[in-house]
């Protein structure tokens, strides 16, 4: 402002100045009468004031783009210049300079913002150039840079830290993960890892061995002892609870080992005694076995007696049968006898009836025959027609003749009969007295034989009863084979059981030096 | 393209603590310049004012980076190129160009600035190699778009062999 001003004042002296020239050249005209002298001053003052008004016009001009040049880039519109088209002069010089500072500002502004944004952006190798920029923005450029660094490489820990946290993790959860499934080999490797994690994933290892080193040995001293080596034991040093671990399987090993001998020595004497009991029970079971077989010859022999007894008491019966129907028959035969004796009375007085109807039919035929000897005459007298009545006359003779014949030999046969019927009756007198004898002696007979047949009976009964007794001394010997067969099988599997624990005992290597002072 | 530009074989190198500065409107145009600028492409103020930035482009510069070099700034974005320019007597520089868009209190695009540093020897000896490569890719093909995306995918094939993206590639340098 105040140049301005001045510059005005400068521009108002120039016309006041120009006034006064052309005031004097007037009064110098007026008072001495010159023309041209005056013409030429006021000319010079005006081309001088004309020259003084075009510089004060264009310099104030520069003044004024300038002064509003620097307003905005005060205002922070960088995009500001001034715009000077003039050769090189004091002004161009004044113009390129401010425009110089301003450029300045501007690459330095565009820089800050861009590589700022850039590193917010995580960009870091966008960095401020450092190329041009001098003193202050030359330092303001080496500490942004600085803090750019800064930033990448807080990010890049960062980001270390956090690809270390989670590989840190994820190794351990896989340890974690294969601990838990019983593998504990499994161990992080440690490259890869920094500082404490380093020291962590060490750590985390070192207690993986603290695990698997005891558990390592407890097993190796218990495979030992499946085999049945008992030799063997934990011997490092572990604490806690591991050290109970190892407590425990030593104690195992030392009690088994205890067992294990004790076992031994009973199961010789189990086995001495089997042997004993297996040899008894062998001489046991020959005997039985010839006790049995006798029994069997005993029994075999009883049974024939018992089947002859039985036959006897049998053929006794029969014969008792046989003498009773004898006995029977004979009973009936004397009925018969009585009832033929009457049959030939009934047959005697028969005959007697047939002598007199014989005669009667004798008789008669003899009549006939006349009557047809008559017959025949008439016959012969009629002629021809008389010839068929002669022939059954004829006939009729003939008949009364065949009958004639058949009395005579019914009379004939009816005497015999008579005669024979006669001698009949005495055979069956003799036959009934032969009879009433037989009975007489089948009776006698009777009774023998009931006596035998009841002998016979008793006889049987105290055979079955022997018979039992010798079944029942039969199945009670055959069980006691059994037995004895059971007792030398199970005195035999005693022995094999004694041998078998003996084998497996044998099994078990001992310590011979503790083995024998546990038994002692 | 139109006549062959005149190559001097003249290198123009910075000093350490100068940064050739520029502004351009949305198109490319150039609305400021500074004297670092002006000096050493041999332009007068008043020459570049309103040309178009590539009154500097340098044959040797393959498209495709300009291609890229585009697509970051029209989307808002800042991008680093090695840049060879040719000065107005056929003479070369190199740069290491940082190219930014300006915005307004809204946030678009008013146009787009460049503030370029001395490229170091190593640098610019690691680009040229890499630009001969985008440049013969650009050569080989029939017409300028095919060569084009040529380039352009050999560039994003180079980078993805390295295992790296275009601007820690650049900055790396
Ligand atoms: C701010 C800014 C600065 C630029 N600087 C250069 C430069 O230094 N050299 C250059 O060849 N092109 C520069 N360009 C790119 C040019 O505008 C142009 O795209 C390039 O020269 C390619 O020209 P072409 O499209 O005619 O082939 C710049 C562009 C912008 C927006």
């Amino acid at each position: 402002m105040t140049s301005l001003s001045s510059l005005s004042r400068l521009k108002l002296t120039l016309v006041l100045l120009w006034l006064l020239f052309a005031l004097f050249a007037l009064y110098t005209a007026v008072a001495h009468g010159l023309i041209y002298a005056p013409i030429g001053f006021v000319a010079l003052a005006t081309a001088v004031l004309v020259v003084a008004l075009r510089a004060h016009a264009r310099l104030s001009g520069f003044l004024h783009e300038t002064t509003e040049v620097c307003a905005r880039i005060r205002s922070g519109d960088f995009e500001a210049r001034v715009i000077n088209l003039d050769e090189e002069d004091a002004l161009r010089q004044l113009s390129d300079n401010v425009n110089g500072a301003i450029d300045i500002c501007d690459a330095f502004v565009r820089e800050s913002l861009l590589a700022m944004q850039a590193a917010s952006e995580g960009r870091y190798y966008r960095k401020i150039r450092q190329e041009g920029m001098l003193g202050m923005f030359s330092h303001s450029v080496e500490g942004i840079n600085r803090a750019i660094d800064f930033l990448k490489e807080k990010d890049e820990a960062d980001a270390r830290n956090k690809r270390m946290v989670a590989l840190t993790i994820e190794r351990i959860r896989r340890l974690v993960e294969s601990a838990s499934h019983g593998n504990l080999d499994e161990r992080i490797e440690s490259d890869g890892f920094e500082g404490e994690y380093q020291e962590l994933v060490t750590n985390m290892n070192g207690l993986m061995e603290t695990i698997s080193d005891p558990l390592k040995e407890s097993i190796r001293v218990l495979e030992k002892l499946s085999e049945g080596d008992l030799t063997d034991e934990v011997r490092e040093r572990y604490e806690g609870v591991f050290d109970d671990i190892k407590q425990a399987v030593n104690n195992t090993i030392a009690r088994l080992e205890r067992i294990v001998a004790e076992i031994q020595l009973a199961s010789t004497s189990v086995k001495d005694s089997a042997d004993g009991i297996s040899s008894a029970s062998l001489d046991l079971s020959r005997r039985t076995e010839n006790q049995s077989s006798s029994l069997a010859q005993t029994a075999s022999a009883m049974e024939q007696i018992t089947a002859t007894v039985e036959q006897n008491t049998s053929s006794a019966r029969m014969v008792n049968e046989v003498s009773l129907k004898a006995k029977e028959v004979a009973l009936q035969g004397r009925q018969v006898m009585k009832e033929a004796v009457e049959s030939m009375s009934l047959i005697s007085a028969s005959s007697e009836k047939i002598a007199h109807i014989s005669h009667l039919i004798d008789e008669i035929a003899s009549q006939t025959n006349l009557l047809a000897i008559n017959a025949a005459v008439e016959a012969s007298r009629a002629g021809e027609a008389g010839r068929g009545f002669a022939v059954v006359a004829e006939e009729v003779r003939s008949l009364a003749r065949r009958s004639s014949d058949a009395s005579k030999e019914i009379r004939a046969l009816n005497q015999e009969s008579m005669a024979q019927v006669k001698a009949g009756n005495e055979h069956v007198e003799n036959a009934g007295d032969l009879l009433d004898k037989i009975v007489g002696s089948v009776a006698a007979l009777t009774e023998r034989i009931t006596e035998i047949t009841s002998a016979s009976e008793e006889q049987t009964i105290g055979i079955n009863e022997i018979n039992a007794a010798i079944a029942n001394m039969d199945q009670v010997t055959q069980e006691n084979v059994t037995m004895v067969k059971q007792n030398s099988d199970a005195a035999g599997s005693l022995t094999e059981l004694a041998d078998d624990l003996n084998q497996l005992i044998t099994f078990f290597q001992l310590d011979a030096a503790r083995a024998s002072a546990a038994t002692a | 393209m139109a006549k062959e530009l005149y190559l001097s074989g003249k290198e123009r190198v910075m000093t350490d603590d100068e940064i050739i500065v520029s502004k351009t409107d949305l198109k490319g145009h150039i609305t400021y310049g500074n004297d670092v600028f002006c000096n050493i492409a041999d332009y007068s103020t008043k020459e570049i004012i309103g040309a178009p930035h590539s009154i500097l482009r340098h044959p040797e510069m393959p498209r495709c980076i300009f291609k890229l070099f585009w697509e970051r700034i029209e989307s808002g974005r800042e991008i680093f190129a090695y840049v060879v320019n040719r000065g107005k007597q056929g003479d070369h520089y190199w740069v290491l160009a940082h190219v930014t868009p300006s915005f307004d209190a809204n946030g678009k695009i008013t146009g787009y600035h460049s503030n370029r540093r001395k490229a170091t020897n190593a640098a610019v000896k690691a680009i040229k190699v890499l630009y001969a490569t985008l440049l013969a890719e650009e050569a080989k093909a029939s017409d300028r778009k095919t060569g084009l995306r040529n380039s352009y995918q050999r560039l994003q094939e180079i980078l993805k062999e390295k295992g790296v993206d275009y601007d820690e590639f650049v900055l790396a340098l």
